[in-house]
């Protein structure tokens, strides 16, 4: 605006140095818990200025748990997520509206109901689903009275990678996402394609891949995101210490009996360490994110 | 989307659509299908058979006091991170419009809290608000015992919604800062020059076009609270003291995988499912409003 409206502004400035503070509030307490030595925090209570242990504290940490394996399955585990979502989401659109496939109206049902259906309210029966693969298989010779049921193997991918990725790559708002996109493309262009003699699978490849490469990047951003905060499925879907992802494996940095007088600046060393990869991916990458949750929420 | 295929093959799409319909069979709908019917069964941990008992679950849950205590809590917890998250969201966004400096590095500070899992904001937070040696421990030297989250159900409350407001926030700012910038610059021109100040453009003209973020953020903030907020709870209160914060998504994980009581952990998921489906239906409803080609 124009005018200028010193008191309007002076309040604004209030809020804003509030905003502030809440954001980076709690990452300065915790860079100062994460950084003093273990006395310090005994004799001193919580810190309120950065100390100079921070590096011994990681190091500590490092040597407690195994710090790097957990960050290798998060990003293992995440760009597993990613490109599973990226791919099955934009070749069903594609599927869904360049061709007018059998049972359509299936599919779209199918799709519509994952979206009704979060992990939280279905984490019970979908890790026996998990533990069980192709039980389904089973129940269906069952009802058919068939024998062969004890020929279906039973197959589990509990403390697996394909445990960890394999259930959340199915993606209704992605798909959504991608149809919505394709709507956008004139129809001219698969005309031009498809005179030009290209097929559909060439027409995927060389003309919507490169056209959706921003669709990519802004759900990419949010998925990879999301799959690295998760917590409640690593947590049922892993047993092994090793499989674990650093978000889970720091909660179990947490004492297990209330006697235990826990060691609050190796535990704060560790949150810094979960924190610091997604924190600077959602910084670098905010382009897309702003993209991707403007466009997959609205 | 009614026009005739631009491919006429029937058989490839169908190849192309199958392995996502296959994930979420799998790992949707078997689960989903399995939770209604284990709600009707007495199922025996260690598939030691199960018989059917009809609403009997139903009942149970339905004349149990921590099925309650579990729904107030979900309510109470639901209904004031949304509330706290939106306001605290709204306000920054409405303050960036204005005339300040600094507004790119200002949002990318906002946005980063996006960054955080909701069980290390818990597990920091336990660190941050204990009662002998956090941040609020200097209450208790003043006044002895006043601040006892552990102890003190209403206080733990407190502490969960402030934390999971503060995860939602930056989800809310952006949907709110992407409305106002769509807002029309002349229409902000004309109200400034018919003499309206930025509070009255606040209200008269930000406030009532960006209503349907608004809106939209509400109820993205209760669904992610009914399920999301799972994680934060695990690590800061595990449902207590008692069973004051034991919100549903919590009492799912821990009826059915600590206690075992795979029957009544599926009839609570029934519940949450149904919570869930009126939700995101109604999410779907100010979508297409919103989208207007959907």
């Amino acid at each position: 605006m124009v005018e200028r409206h010193p008191r309007m502004t002076a309040l604004a400035y209030c809020v804003l140095g509030l905003g502030l503070l809440l954001a980076l509030g709690p990452l300065y307490l915790i860079l100062c818990s994460a950084s003093v030595t273990s006395q310090a925090w005994i004799s001193q209570g919580m810190p309120l200025t950065p100390g100079t242990a921070l590096l011994e504290n990681l190091r500590e940490v490092a040597q407690r748990i195994d710090l790097w394996r957990y960050l290798f399955n998060s990003l293992l585990v995440a760009s597993l997520v990613v490109s599973g979502k990226l791919l099955l989401s934009s070749v069903t659109a594609f599927a869904v509206s360049y061709f007018r496939p059998r049972c359509r109206g299936l599919i779209l049902v199918l799709l519509f109901s994952a979206l009704l259906l979060p992990l939280e309210v279905r984490i019970v029966p979908t890790y026996a689903a998990a533990s069980d693969l192709l039980e389904p298989l089973r129940s269906l010779l069952q009802a058919l009275d068939l024998s062969g049921q004890q020929a279906v193997p039973s197959i589990s991918l509990v403390n697996t990678y394909a445990g960890l990725s394999l259930p959340l790559v199915a993606s209704a708002t992605g798909t959504f996402l991608f149809l919505q996109f394709y709507r956008t493309i004139p129809p001219e262009l698969v005309e031009a394609a498809r005179i030009d003699g290209a097929g559909p699978w060439r027409f995927y490849v060389d003309i919507l891949l490169p056209l959706s490469k921003t669709n990519f990047a802004a759900l990419g951003a949010i998925v990879f995101i999301s799959t690295w905060k998760d917590y409640m499925w690593p947590l049922v879907i892993t047993s092994h210490e090793q499989m674990r992802t650093i978000t889970l494996a720091m909660a179990s940095f947490l004492p297990v009996e209330s006697g235990q007088m826990p060691q609050w600046n190796l535990l704060m060393a560790a949150a810094l360490a979960a924190i610091a990869v997604p924190a600077v991916f959602v910084v670098a990458a905010q382009r897309w994110f702003v993209k991707g949750i403007v466009g997959t929420e609205k | 989307m009614d026009a005739r295929p631009a491919f006429p093959t029937r058989w490839f799409p169908l190849l192309l659509a199958t392995p996502q319909m296959l994930i979420v069979f799998l790992f949707f709908l078997w689960p989903a299908v399995k939770a209604i019917a284990w709600s009707f069964y007495l199922v025996r941990p260690f598939g030691n058979g199960s018989r059917f008992v009809g609403l009997d679950n139903y009942l149970r849950i339905l004349t149990d006091d921590s099925f309650y205590a579990s729904l107030r809590a979900t309510l109470v917890f639901t209904a004031g991170s949304t509330l706290l998250a939106v306001t605290i969201a709204l306000a920054l966004a409405a303050c960036l419009e204005l005339d300040v400096r600094a507004k790119r590095l200002l949002r990318s500070i906002f946005i980063w809290p996006y960054a955080v899992a909701g069980v290390v904001v818990g597990i920091v937070l336990k660190v941050l608000i204990n009662p002998v040696t956090g941040l609020l421990a200097f209450l208790n030297q003043l006044w002895p015992g006043v601040w006892a989250p552990h102890l003190i159900g209403a206080q733990a409350m407190l502490a969960l919604i402030a934390a999971f407001a503060w995860t939602q926030v930056p989800l809310n700012f952006i949907l709110f800062s992407a409305a106002l910038q769509r807002i029309p610059a002349d229409l902000m021109g004309a109200a400034a020059i018919d003499g309206a100040g930025p509070w009255r453009r606040f209200i008269d003209i930000q406030l009532p076009m960006i209503a349907p973020a608004l809106l939209l953020a509400g109820v993205i903030n209760v669904i992610e609270a009914f399920t999301h907020g799972f994680g934060l709870v695990d690590a800061l209160t595990q449902g207590g003291p008692g069973r004051s914060t034991a919100i549903l998504a919590y009492q799912i994980y821990s009826d059915g995988f600590i206690g075992l009581d795979l029957s009544g952990s599926s009839a609570l998921s029934v519940v949450l499912m149904l919570f869930i489906v009126a939700l995101t239906l109604l999410q779907l409803r100010f979508f297409r409003q919103g989208a207007g080609r959907w």
